[in-house]
């Protein structure tokens, strides 16, 4: 169990990582969107959370496993 | 013991993040932005529905306005045993912290997106954080 966690860790940090270092190339397809990440791979996106959630239990995977983002319009910035 | 962090970028946005294993009802992983703006530690919305929690927007204990510096408000809800393992360079590390929200907007058609760890987190754990960002470091680091 240790051992699964340790390397879902992993993947999310690398998945994080990629999203990050890719982000004007994801922003100029997927701007406004949400995506979800896994292997630094865009396995699906959507305009809200929930239509996301949906498409990705579709496929047979599990949304709370998978790095899901946001990707801000350009020109936009979020304040925390 | 160490906590790496990482930091990204999104055009000019710069994030700080504790990816975590976090555990509510069930195991799922969680990416926070560590803030240090926010007196609170807090899930989102999003995270919330993305592990399969329900949102009952009538459940609230308080609320919390000032997100971005703006009047964006939005409500709380307390959850409990809730468990963050993160990985450290002491191999893994479990919080369960005391207090712990859950936040929400209360407009259906809005959706609060980041999870947070604040400065609730830092003082209940006794973590200090260490921020470096023209060298691209962060770290969350025990006194």
């Amino acid at each position: 169990m240790v051992q699964a966690q340790l390397v879902k860790l992993e993947q999310m940090t690398n998945d994080n990582a990629w999203f990050y270092n890719n982000f004007k190339k994801v922003q100029s397809k997927f701007e406004g969107q949400f995506i979800a990440i896994e292997s630094k791979k865009i396995i699906s996106s959507a305009k809200s959370v929930d239509e996301l959630i949906l498409k990705i239990k579709k496929m047979n995977k599990d949304p709370a496993m998978l790095l899901i983002e946001f990707v801000t319009p350009k020109g936009e910035t979020i304040i925390i | 013991m160490r906590i790496e962090l990482q930091i990204g970028k999104q055009g000019k946005d710069l994030r700080i993040f504790l990816l975590s294993f976090f555990k509510y009802k069930r195991q799922s992983i969680v990416k926070f932005i560590v803030d240090t703006g926010s007196p609170f530690s807090l899930l989102s919305e999003a995270d919330a529905k993305r592990i399969g929690l329900s949102i009952n927007r009538s459940q609230v204990d308080k609320s919390a306005s000032g997100l971005g510096g703006i009047n964006n408000k939005v409500n709380l809800k307390s959850i409990d045993k809730v468990e963050i393992k993160v990985k450290s360079d002491d191999g893994y590390k479990t919080f369960k912290p005391k207090e712990f929200w859950l936040s929400y907007s209360p407009r259906t058609n809005s959706t609060v997106f980041h999870s947070l760890i604040g400065l609730d987190f830092l003082n209940e754990q006794r973590l200090k954080l260490v921020v470096n960002i023209p060298n691209n470091e962060a770290y969350l680091e025990s006194v």
